[in-house]
């Protein structure tokens, strides 16, 4: 037993109680915002890491399978938004400090907007979803110690939820990046997060990288530390592939409050390009390509394809 | 706003290799006094006034031996049934706990009777096979069918499987029990599955990792030899009626556990065909979805996992799984629909290959609650 105990997590986290609102499911929807022949694309354009504002359809470039399109421009600035928070594991030794970056509703609520919609995804040894009613609090639940956290499902359960077309889906999880205990393989998660809807940006508090002494590893002992840090690896990598997929990014943070304000900044600040597909067959996966075309040095996030059906 | 409700619920984390919090309810009485109270057919209060995680097998039988023997010769006969019942149902009820529900397939202790009972605690799952034996030792033989003596024996069986005491099972307790009991089924499909999971451990390549999530699995060349033995052992009981389908089942998780695909689907098609029991039913379809993802037929995969899932819901491997693959058919809704339901659901459901490889640990419950109208 203590052999098998000392190589899973056995993590302090407050849960949940089950009473919680239920997201609605609204109706079918047949891919990344391609509703028959109509594509939407969210773009968020920045130059030293401040957003890019007033570019119109002429300053865009968009090629959907190499096949040049036109497009129209919106801004993001007035759509609602459904904003996911995906919460995780936290550093041990900051415990205190990183919390209350997170645990305040009101602060996360400031950042929204009358009709935007807050939805809390809890990720352990099991996956809980809440929505985040302003007019209800959200049951305090108790610690409990688990073994694992299935990451990978609980990211795929956040960009899974079909928000209606005219909203639009920001995911911002926080995380060390170590998926120990999903049913889904950690390979499945990019090519789940291309074909969803949302937008992802992923904050990580560790990363491989650190070494044995960050993230999921902290007080495992485990007779094969290589090993361990190669799967934390495979699925920290394919979390942020999951996000560039989508046209979201990565962050290294230890300011979560601070990341998520400046993510959804970010967020409402893009444009959404609109374009109906023309000389490529819809069924399929397409590449899609943007480009600023005025002069100077930017950094354009959009999704790298959709799949047409 | 700012003075309404408020905090998202999130608390920090503590890494810590932490020993074990047990779901037991604190225990207000000593194992004599709550085998009195079941006695009075006082039986939740009695169950669960025990504190498993503060008493030791070896406590707690020799509390109720004690108890048996203050009563006077007649009626000590009956104590012995009122104490092997609340043993059965407070080692149950006890070993309730998250970590018992994710144990893998593997005997804890690799031969017989290995655990020492004073050593183990009541509510660890390894003290199943101690408190089963010890409730063997004080049934008489069956009588009827319908018998609670038959019912407590195969309760204790079903105990004992739960607590993957396998060795233990094939060696001493089965043997008594088909003595007892060599027309019934149910012991001759459980001889069947503790000899083979005892030669066949727990087909598992790597017990550190998730348990209940279907992986192709690397098993060793000497494990792989021994798997034809292991399929002869069921094949004996595919004429069965009462226990054939599920024998053709468990010979098809054989099959698929060698990934021989086309055998695993011929199996799980003819137990289909046979097992009427929800349970065994939604994991024939499951482990058929799950033999289709890997011969690349998602559609295939999605029908199988849909009556697998129509049955059983909330079960969190099968629906996350279908979801994927609705999700990447552009079944969007269908797909969060299927996912929301069985993430959010409360309690979690023993996952559908636990379920299986616990074997009649699945009737306990059914069978504790026929025991207890029976004492009534």
């Amino acid at each position: 037993m203590t052999r098998r105990l000392a190589g899973l997590l056995a993590i302090v986290i407050l849960g949940w109680t089950t009473a919680s609102a239920r997201v609605p499911c609204v109706g079918q929807q047949s891919g990344f915002r391609a509703r028959t022949d109509a594509v939407s694309v969210v773009v968020s354009v920045t130059r030293d890491q401040r957003p890019v504002l007033g570019l119109d359809a002429a300053d865009f470039g968009l090629t959907d399978n190499g096949v040049r399109q036109s497009v129209t421009v919106s801004s993001l600035e007035q759509v609602p938004i459904d904003l996911t928070l995906v919460l995780t594991t936290y550093p041990p030794d900051r415990t205190s400090e990183y919390r209350r970056g997170l645990d305040d509703a009101d602060a996360t609520r400031r950042l929204l907007r009358p009709g935007d919609r807050l939805r809390v995804i809890r990720v352990r040894d099991d996956v809980l979803g809440v929505v985040v009613d302003p007019d209800t609090a959200v049951p305090a639940g108790r610690e409990t110690y688990f073994m694992g956290q299935a990451l990978v499902d609980g990211l795929f359960y956040a960009l899974a939820w079909p928000v209606p077309a005219d909203r639009r889906h920001l995911v911002v999880v926080f995380t060390d990046g170590w998926d120990t205990w999903s049913t889904l393989d950690v390979g499945m998660l990019p090519t789940l997060a291309a074909r969803a809807d949302a937008v992802l940006h992923a904050a990580f508090w560790a990363s491989p990288g650190d070494g044995g002494s960050g993230g999921g590893l902290v007080g495992v002992t485990s007779a094969n530390p290589s090993a361990r840090v190669a799967e934390w690896r495979a699925s920290y990598d394919a979390v942020v592939a999951a996000a560039h997929a989508t046209g979201g990014a990565v962050h290294r943070t230890n300011q979560p409050a601070a990341a998520l304000a400046s993510t959804v900044r970010d967020f409402r600040t893009s444009y959404v390009l609109h374009y109906t597909p023309r000389g490529v067959p819809l069924p399929g996966w397409h590449d899609l390509r943007v480009q600023v075309k005025r002069g100077g040095s930017f950094t354009i996030r959009a999704r790298k394809g959709y799949e047409g059906g | 706003m700012a003075h309404r409700s408020t905090r998202l619920a999130v608390s920090g984390a503590v890494l810590v290799c932490a020993p074990i919090l047990v779901a037991a309810q604190a225990g207000s009485l000593s194992a004599r006094e709550a085998v009195a109270l079941y006695a009075d057919h006082r039986f939740d209060a009695a169950v669960h006034s025990l504190d498993g995680s503060a008493l030791t097998v070896a406590q707690f039988t020799g509390a109720l031996d004690e108890w048996i023997a203050t009563g006077d010769s007649p009626s000590r006969v009956q104590r012995r049934l009122v104490a092997a019942a609340f043993a059965l149902d407070a080692v149950w009820a006890a070993t309730r706990t998250p970590w018992n529900a994710r144990r893998d397939n593997a005997d804890p202790w690799q031969r017989v009777t290995p655990n020492e009972p004073a050593r183990v605690q009541l509510h660890q799952f390894t003290s199943q096979p101690l408190v089963a034996r010890w409730a063997f030792e004080q049934l008489p033989a069956p009588g009827t069918a319908a018998s609670l003596v038959r019912t407590l024996w195969l309760t204790a069986v079903g105990v004992a499987q739960d607590g993957h005491a396998w060795h233990q099972l094939d060696r001493e307790i089965l043997p008594l029990a088909l003595q007892r009991m060599p027309d019934e089924p149910r012991v001759r499909l459980a001889e069947a599955i503790a000899r083979t999971n005892r030669e066949l451990g727990p087909l598992r390549e790597d017990a550190s990792r998730r348990n209940d999530v279907l992986r192709i699995e690397r098993l060793p060349p000497a494990i792989a030899r021994r798997i034809p033995d292991a399929i002869a052992q069921f094949e004996r009981l595919l004429g069965d009626p009462a226990i054939g389908g599920e024998a053709e089942l468990r010979i098809g998780y054989l099959e698929l556990r060698r990934s021989r695909w086309p055998e695993a689907l011929a199996r799980f098609d003819g137990a289909a065909a046979r097992l009427s029991e929800p349970m065994l039913r939604a994991a024939t379809h499951y482990l058929a979805g799950w033999v289709y993802e890997q011969l690349d037929r998602p559609e295939d995969a999605i029908a199988e996992y849909r009556q697998g899932h129509a049955i059983a819901p909330t079960t969190r491997n099968l629906a996350t799984r279908l979801a994927a693959l609705l999700f990447l058919d552009n079944q969007r809704a269908d797909a969060y629909a299927v996912l929301e339901t069985a993430l959010n659901a409360r309690p979690a459901p023993l996952d559908l290959l636990i379920a299986l490889e616990r074997a009649d640990g699945r009737f306990v419950p059914e069978r504790l609650q026929a025991i207890r109208k029976g004492l009534q």
